[in-house]
Parts: C-alpha cells; sequence; structure tokens
C-alpha cells in the first residue's frame, strides 16, 4: 500500500492504494466519483477519459501512483446540472449520448479536442474520436456537439495551465 | 377567471432544476412553440448523465459487499470428470466456491427458453438444460463452471484460478457450418443433425407450381455473421438477501426488470414474484443482449443467500464477448422464380439459424419472428420457407436490434439484386414492379403476415431523391479519378413492431405535480423525454411538474420492458389510455368544484371548461390538489362546497393498458455509396441516405438518433464485425483488440428524413422507429460494394467486408480467366 495524493475537481484527496490501483478505481472507488466509467479492459473504449494537468488522458491506462501530485479533472468537475459546461449543454442539444455511458468519456476528449485546437473540420473531429467508442448514437451528434463549441464557446475548453 | 388559480411559475429558487429546452432540430423540422408531441425537445435524462450523475448498476456499493467471479470453461465441449475446489478455499479472504453440483442439490430450476411457441412444426422442439452452472458438460467455451465468491475481486480470481477441473474434451461443432455439416458432432446427443426444431411458412405446392412456369430462376447462399452486441455498460449485477422481509433483491444492467422478476420468480427460484425484487437505473445501452435472464444474476443472487451477505459481479470487456449472449449468425439459401418482366413469381428459402449450445429466454425469437418478414415490400405471390433452429457450441443466441428482421431482409433485397442482374434490369427498375400498391392494403403476404398501410414506392422515391441517385455518375468519374471505384445500393426494408401488452400509470402527487409509472424501460431511448411530452400534451402539466418512474419492482405493478420497438406504439398508447382515465376521474371532481354535470365539461388545455356555458374552468392540477385535500370538501370560485367522494379523495391517477393487436410495420428505404480501393481492399463508405415511414414522430431528435445508431450498427455488421471461434471452439474475437467496433471515422454524416403514413393500428399513429437502421440499411452498404466491385468481376462478398476480404475475392476475380456465374 502506498499513500498517493490527486488533486481531483480542485480538492485534494489523500488515499492508501495498492500499487495495482488504477487511477480510474481511485477516482471511483477512493473518490467515490462514479462519473467516469470503466467500457473495457484493453484501453480501447476511452469511457473512462479524464483530464490530467489538463490534457485527455484514459484513466484506466495509469496508475494512481503515476500521477501522485497531479491535478485530475472528471466530468463531476466540468459542470453541475444547474450549471452545464458548454460541451455538456452542447452534447444535450445535439443528442449526443443516448444511454450515458461512453458520455463523461466523450465530453472529457471534446474539451479536449477543441482545447488543442483540433476542432477544425468533421473529418478531423471524427479522426480524434479514434479511442472513444459509442455504440448508441453513432457518432454524429456527438461529432456536432463538439464542432459548435469549437465555434461558439473555445474558451470554456481552456484548462488551467493554458495560455489565455 | 381568478388568476390566483393559474399554475404559477416563481422566480428560480434554489432548488430548481434546469429547465426544459428544445435541441437541435434536425432538417426538415420546423421551430416551434410547443414542447409536446412532435418538438425536438432536448433529454430531461441529459441532465444527469452529462454531468457524471448516471445510476449504473456499477455504481452501486452495498455495505458489506463480497465480489463474486465466474469460473468458465476454456474448452469448446468437454464432459468434466471432476472440480476440485480445494486449493482455492486456501485462499485468504475466499468466502465461498460453488458449482453445478450445489446447485442442483438447492434445487434451482433451468434458465427457460420462453421463445418457442406451441405452434411449431410438428409442436415439439429438443429442449436443453441450461443450470446456471454446468453439471456433467460444457458445450462451449465461456460456460460457467464456478462461482467463486470472496472479500475482493483479486481475492476471487486468485482462489478461481486455483481450482482444478478434469475435462474429458468431446469433440466440437462451434459453428453453422461445422454443425450442419454431414456426421457433424453432436452438441446434444437427442438432437440429430443438432437441430433444435423445424418449421415451416408459406405453400410449398403453390411455390413449385410458380417456379414451374418460371422464366428466370436466380439461387443465392446469404450469411448473416454472427456479431456481439457490445452496449458498452458490461453487464452488472449486485443479489442481496434480506432475512428481515425473506426477499431476494436485485440490482442489475438488465434491459428488463419485470421479465427478469417473472423468470426468476417462476422458473428459477420456484417462489412467488413478491419475494423478488429487481432494481435497474441507468443501463448502459443493451440492444436486445440484455434484456433476457443471465446465468449471473441467478448466481449473485443465490451465492447471497448462502452466504448471508450481498455479492458484487462485473463483467470484464474481454469476459462479456465470451458470456454475453450474441446475435444474428444465419445461413440461407434462397431461390427467386420470376416472368420474363421481371415480376416475382415464387420464393423459396431455407434457413439454418445457429441457436448456440443452449437455449436461453429469447434464443428462437430472431429465426422465427425474423421469418415473418421475408416478403419485404413485395407482392411475392408464392412462398414457402423453412426454418431450422441448429445447435452449435457457441454461445447461447439472442436478440440483438432487429432480431431476425435484418436477416430476413438481406436475403429479400439481395436475392432482388442477383435477379435484377439476371433479368437485366435496372434495380431500382425490379422492385418498382414488385412493390405492393397502396391500394392492395391491407395486404396479406403469402407468409401471412398482414400489412396495415405503406406508401412503399413514394418512401423508396423520397429516398432516392434524398440520395441524389441520379447524380451518381458524377461521383463515381470523380472517385475514379483519384484511383477508388465507386458504388451504389438501395435497399428496401419493412418489419414488425410493438408486440405484448403493457401498462402505464399516471399519478397526481399533493402539489399538482405528475409522476408516470411506466411498463416499458428505457436504457438509452429517452422515455423520460418522450412520455413526458404526451403528458405535457394531454395533461397540460409543465414539464418541469412531470416526473418519470421507471425499473423498479416494488414499485412498477408491472410491465415488459422496452424491445423490439414497442414503447412509443404500446406503452405511449397505454399511456393515453391512463390519461383519458385520469381526466374522466378528475372531471367528476371538477362537476363538483364547478358545479357543472361531468358530462357538460370539456378538457381544454389542461382545464375542465363548461365551453356550452357560461365558459367557467379550473384547470386539472387544481383538482388534483383538491383530490388529496385534508378536510374532504370541494369548492371552487363561488360556488358551493360539496362533499367529495371517498373514491375522489385520495389522489388523481389514471392507469392505462394496451396491445397492438394488430402490430404495426415502419417501412422504408435506404440508399449507400461507397468507395472501395481496389489495391488495399479497404471499403469507405461515402454516403448514407435513408427515408423511413415510423408513422407519428413524438421527438425528431429522439428519433433521428435511434435511426443514426441504428445505421452505425449496420455498417458495423457489414464491414467490420464477426465473431470468430476457430475450430476448437475458441472465441479469436474476445476483446476490443480483436473485434471490429465501429469508430467516428467510418461513418459518413448520414442524411435521414421521415415520411408518415400514420397507422391506424394504435391511438397515436405511431410505427416503431428504433431498429429501422440495423434493418434496412446492410443490404444498401452489401449491394453498393458488390456495385463498385462489378468492373473487377467480384459478383458475391459476405460480410463482414473487411479489406482482407475484399482484397482477396479482388485478386482472386482478377486471376480467374472468366467470372464465374454466381451460384
Ligand atoms: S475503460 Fe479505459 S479505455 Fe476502456
Ligand atoms: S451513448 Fe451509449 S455508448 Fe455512447
Amino acid at each position: 500500500m502506498i499513500e498517493v495524493t490527486i488533486a481531483v475537481n480542485g480538492i485534494e484527496q489523500r488515499h492508501q492504494v495498492e500499487d495495482r490501483t488504477l487511477l480510474v478505481e481511485f477516482l471511483r472507488d477512493q473518490c467515490g466519483l462514479t462519473g467516469t466509467n470503466i467500457g473495457c479492459d484493453t484501453t480501447q473504449c476511452g469511457c473512462c477519459t479524464v483530464h490530467v494537468d489538463g490534457r485527455a488522458i484514459k484513466s484506466c491506462t495509469l496508475f494512481a501512483a503515476q500521477v501522485d501530485g497531479a491535478e485530475v479533472v472528471t466530468i463531476e468537475g466540468l459542470g453541475q446540472p444547474e450549471n452545464l459546461h458548454p460541451m455538456q449543454a452542447a452534447f444535450r442539444r445535439h443528442h449526443a449520448l443516448q444511454c450515458g455511458y461512453c458520455t463523461s468519456g466523450m465530453i472529457m476528449q471534446g474539451v479536449d479536442i477543441v482545447r488543442r485546437g483540433r476542432a477544425v473540420d468533421e473529418a478531423t473531429i471524427r479522426h480524434e474520436l479514434e479511442g472513444n467508442f459509442c455504440r448508441c448514437t453513432g457518432y454524429q451528434g456527438i461529432v456536432e456537439a463538439i464542432a459548435e463549441v469549437a465555434r461558439t464557446a473555445p474558451e470554456s475548453c481552456k484548462a488551467s495551465g493554458d495560455a489565455a | 377567471m381568478d388568476s390566483s388559480h393559474m399554475p404559477r411559475r416563481p422566480r428560480p429558487g434554489p432548488f430548481d432544476r434546469p429547465a426544459a429546452e428544445l435541441g437541435h432540430a434536425p432538417e426538415g423540422v420546423g421551430r416551434m412553440n410547443s414542447m409536446g408531441i412532435g418538438a425536438p425537445l432536448a433529454r430531461i435524462e441529459d441532465i444527469r448523465l452529462v454531468t457524471g450523475n448516471g445510476r449504473f448498476a456499477n455504481n452501486v456499493t452495498v455495505p458489506g459487499q463480497l465480489r463474486g467471479y465466474v469460473l468458465r470453461s476454456p474448452l469448446g465441449h468437454a464432459r468434466i470428470r471432476s472440480i476440485d475446489v480445494s486449493g482455492a478455499l486456501e485462499v485468504p479472504g475466499l468466502v465461498a466456491v460453488l458449482t453445478g453440483e450445489d446447485y442442483a442439490r438447492d434445487g434451482l430450476g433451468d434458465m427457460p427458453c420462453v421463445s418457442i411457441p406451441p405452434t411449431i412444426k410438428g409442436g415439439a422442439y429438443v429442449p436443453t438444460p441450461f443450470p446456471a452452472l454446468a453439471v456433467d458438460t460444457v458445450r462451449c467455451v465461456g460456460s460457467e463452471v464456478a462461482f467463486v465468491v470472496a472479500e475482493t475481486l483479486s481475492a476471487a480470481v486468485e482462489a478461481a484460478e486455483r481450482i482444478v477441473v478434469d475435462y474429458e474434451p468431446l469433440p466440437v461443432a462451434p459453428t453453422l457450418e461445422a454443425a450442419i455439416a454431414p456426421g457433424a458432432p453432436l452438441v446434444w446427443p437427442d438432437a440429430p443433425g443438432n437441430r433444435c426444431f423445424y418449421h415451416e411458412l408459406g405453400d410449398a405446392a403453390a411455390c413449385d407450381a410458380a417456379f414451374d412456369g418460371a422464366a428466370h430462376v436466380v439461387k443465392g447462399r446469404i450469411r448473416n455473421q454472427r456479431v456481439a452486441g457490445n452496449p458498452l455498460e458490461p453487464r452488472t449485477c449486485i443479489g442481496r438477501y434480506d432475512p428481515a422481509d425473506g426477499r431476494f433483491h436485485l440490482t442489475s444492467s438488465t434491459a428488463n426488470p419485470h421479465r427478469l422478476r417473472l423468470l426468476l420468480s417462476e422458473h428459477i427460484f420456484r417462489i412467488p414474484a413478491h419475494r423478488i425484487h429487481v432494481v435497474a437505473g441507468d443501463v448502459g445501452g443493451g440492444f436486445g443482449t440484455k434484456g433476457g435472464l443471465y446465468p449471473e444474476e441467478i448466481l449473485v443472487l443465490w451465492a447471497a443467500w448462502r452466504v448471508g451477505r450481498p455479492v458484487k459481479w462485473v463483467c470484464e470487456r474481454s469476459e462479456a464477448f465470451l458470456a454475453d449472449f450474441n446475435g444474428r449468425d444465419q445461413i440461407a439459401d434462397a431461390e427467386m422464380a420470376l416472368d420474363a418482366d421481371g415480376r416475382v413469381l415464387g420464393l423459396r428459402v431455407e434457413v439454418n439459424h445457429n441457436l448456440g449450445s443452449a437455449l436461453g429466454p429469447s434464443t428462437a425469437h430472431p429465426p422465427l419472428v425474423g421469418t415473418r418478414m421475408l416478403s419485404g415490400v413485395y407482392a411475392f405471390p408464392a412462398m414457402h420457407v423453412k426454418i431450422n433452429g441448429i445447435f452449435t457450441n457457441s454461445r447461447t443466441l439472442t436478440t440483438y436490434r432487429g432480431a431476425g428482421r435484418p436477416e430476413a431482409t438481406l436475403i429479400v433485397e439481395r436475392m432482388l439484386d442477383l435477379a435484377a442482374e439476371k433479368v437485366g434490369l435496372d434495380p431500382v427498375e425490379i422492385r418498382r414492379r414488385n412493390f405492393i400498391r397502396p391500394e392492395q392494403m391491407p395486404y396479406r403476404t403469402a407468409i401471412g403476415e398482414t400489412y396495415d398501410c405503406g406508401e412503399f414506392e413514394a418512401v423508396t422515391d423520397a429516398a432516392l431523391a434524398l440520395a441524389d441517385w441520379d447524380g451518381f455518375e458524377a461521383r463515381r468519374r470523380t472517385s475514379e479519378g483519384r484511383g477508388l471505384l465507386r458504388g451504389r445500393g438501395l435497399s428496401c426494408y419493412i418489419e414488425v413492431c410493438a408486440t405484448l401488452s403493457d401498462r402505464m400509470e399516471v399519478r397526481f402527487d399533493s402539489s399538482g405535480c405528475v409522476s408516470i409509472l411506466a411498463g416499458t424501460f428505457s436504457y438509452g431511448q429517452g422515455h423520460e423525454t418522450t412520455y413526458a411530452q404526451m403528458v405535457h400534451d394531454w395533461l397540460g402539466v409543465p414539464l418541469d411538474q412531470i416526473r418519470f418512474v421507471q425499473g423498479d419492482t416494488d414499485i412498477i405493478a408491472t410491465g415488459r420492458g422496452s424491445f423490439g420497438s414497442r414503447s412509443m406504439t404500446v406503452g405511449g398508447s397505454a399511456l393515453r389510455k391512463a390519461c383519458e382515465n385520469l381526466i374522466a376521474m378528475g372531471a367528476r371532481l371538477a362537476s363538483l368544484m364547478l358545479d357543472v354535470e361531468p358530462e357538460a365539461l370539456d378538457f381544454v388545455d389542461g382545464s375542465y371548461v363548461w365551453t356550452a356555458g357560461d365558459r367557467r374552468s379550473v384547470p386539472l392540477t387544481e383538482v388534483a390538489k383538491t383530490s388529496f385535500a385534508w378536510r374532504g370538501s370541494a369548492a371552487y370560485n363561488s360556488g358551493p362546497p360539496r362533499q367529495i367522494p371517498a373514491d375522489l379523495w385520495s389522489g388523481l391517477e389514471g392507469v392505462g393498458h394496451f396491445s397492438a393487436n394488430p402490430q404495426n410495420y415502419p417501412n422504408g428505404c435506404y440508399v449507400a455509396e461507397v468507395e472501395v480501393d481496389p489495391e488495399t481492399g479497404q471499403v469507405r463508405v461515402d454516403r448514407i441516405a435513408g427515408v423511413d415511414d415510423v408513422g407519428t414522430v413524438i421527438n425528431p431528435l429522439l428519433l433521428e438518433g435511434q435511426v443514426i445508431g441504428g445505421c452505425a450498427q449496420a455498417v458495423g455488421q457489414v464491414l467490420l464485425e464477426a465473431v470468430v471461434h476457430d475450430a476448437e471452439g475458441q472465441v479469436l474475437s474476445g476483446a476490443f483488440t480483436d473485434y471490429g467496433m465501429p469508430r467516428a471515422e467510418d461513418f459518413p454524416h448520414m442524411v435521414l428524413s421521415n415520411r408518415p403514413v400514420p397507422t391506424q393500428t394504435n391511438p397515436l399513429g405511431v410505427k416503431g422507429g428504433a431498429e429501422t437502421g440495423t434493418i434496412g440499411l446492410p443490404p444498401a452498404i452489401l449491394s453498393a460494394v458488390l456495385d463498385a466491385l462489378r468492373p473487377l468481376g467480384v459478383r458475391d462478398l459476405s460480410m463482414p467486408l473487411t479489406p482482407m476480404k475484399v482484397w482477396a475475392a479482388i485478386d482472386a476475380a482478377s486471376s480467374a480467366p472468366v467470372s464465374k456465374e454466381n451460384s
């Protein structure tokens, strides 16, 4: 067991974990943040995507201990029901989710695509979604939502460390 | 009217929920002010799902819960000589190891099959014992052999690894091809030829006569491969036995909680249904594969009862490739007889459908229901269909989006393409010559299905226009300039929807808000929104005062869940009746309040109004509040107070039932264009357009989402997906790394539209809208690829059209001296 400290959604989370505890397990089991989902065991699906120090990453690919001291933002930290992040609102407006299981990861990835300035056209957005599966929507609403945020509210996707 | 009785809209308070809003309107949907039926309302459930507040089963942790792990068969077919669990018992944290012997000793029942009707030919089929843990024999890789329960998952896994099972391998028939070959190993000794059942539709003699008089006969073998449903949420369940109330409590990612309760009560535990409580929260997709009963749902309840603590089981993705029931998997041999002008005279089809190694609840549904649709949208005068349900050493078959109807559509459309080529007709023209015409409605097909309505040629013309069918040649030349082969294909489909009955309830609370209690079950379809739109329209209650409840067998009296595109028809119509009953009940109370006979009151925009009189009125929400009045008098405006009769003085509610008899028949036409790279065999779907007739549209935004999602699964099946076994029955496609899940890049922007012909078979005029793309699109893509490859002499291909397969076909065709006749 080792002690790991991660700032999750701005709150310091310090927990004893096993060496092999994955970041996604840390978030779900230790922090109780179950908005980040698990969809596979081979790091293919992207359901578990969160932001680590401002970058989208699949939280099942990292041990919690590897990100000791990092800042993590999960879907819960992005926006709340009464105060949706523009990406969350766009997903809703464009019907970019059905069962909602891929959605947390998709939204975190979508924010990252816009942040990196990669939401330039439909083809590029589709390419950038290569690591995120959605079985329900056929991706069309997801692509539209990301494109809309890139057009209308790109600054909302900046990470805290990004230059203004 | 006294404005103090109007529904008040106070300023947003600290506890208020986000307001309802319209979503992005799909093309062709005009702007609207209403939030009711027909509006592209953004989903209500999205608020929790986009903020990480989904209530998925894996988010539930029960105090004291243990973890369960299933030890599965590593062999495709074997006798179990012995199971030695002694090593497992030494693992720290282990609580219990359960085997098939324990299962039998505790007297639990077998997984039932409830999808073979007594009307099956010969009145009999070969049933299969299917305990949740295997006894004596395993018949596919992944069969449940032992259930290990421990304090932690890692302890359970470690203990499972220490169980020694002595297997005696038996010969394996893992695929349909292997199982129907002469001399194939038998999956079940009492099923010769591995045949579970045989059924027939149509008239063999009439069909023979049609073939005798034919100018042309074409033959085809159509393979519809096995696929995995792969909902992104892996199956999860938590079982708890409560000695305080003597009840079994199950939280599951099931798509059908009430069916689960029924099957567990009747077939597994054989105890009264009230002793079983099933809860499903948000469910991460299902597409038919989560709607039955799975062994693990039995195991967690049984284990919890045995060890006295809750037990949770979470499927791993790779495990799901072995444990989840699969879809499709059919070989069809078809012959079509035509006259000299390309009019179909007769269609003969024999299907062999892979049922897997043991029968689950819905296993026989795809072969038996899908084949009912083999007349497509065409007037085929004579038909004869033979259906063989075949056992193999593979995982159990179940319903997967479309469930037999995609198979049927592929057969019909592929045969018409072959016929068009033979007769020398354009693929559109041959279809025109065979469509059932509107004036022939209601039309009874040669295999006994009666279509009530549909304008098949018109919907096809609409799709061709939307797809710019006639502009193809210019696009083909552009592709050619880039070294790519371009092809186009179309497909017309019809399906059958809305089976069984259902029950809906609307119930006011004391503050004038209404709850919808649904017997159906939404797991992505958006019922929280569509039903609210209906109730908003019918009762005039604002959307934010409507609550939606589903998925708890203690709260919802009964229900049948959502599958086969039934909910808008059956659930919606039952909801309508529930609202009508509620309005009628409320009218009696309104009558006391207004001092007007109930028959004289009209219900207009959420209020009871004496339109024939002085237009005095009272809103329904006020009537509802009055029904909760602590003191039982009703008075409104200047009317005298009246004593409220007892039956109107304990709240206001309505219950509605509906069963669609006859069912309804969504239909439409899809067009696909593809580009094929002849150097690599890579296929890219460049354009998809489709027009559906799904009757009245409740919410165009959600409908479009359902259709696109269905199309995505169609593209997946045609180009990428397949469950692949080796000769020993090992699953080679056992992880997301090996199974072709479609990604965003695999799709073009799809262009879809709706051309409704509302049906009279239900009060809303709706037809099922959730499976159209999965059923209608696949033949169009296959046809487009073959169209592209025609110049190279490739005449036939079977799905999935992977680059390797396409490249090999190109290679074979180019090395063949003469292109061989299609067989
Ligand atoms: S759960 Fe992390 S990629 Fe699938
Ligand atoms: S919304 Fe269900 S997987 Fe994406």
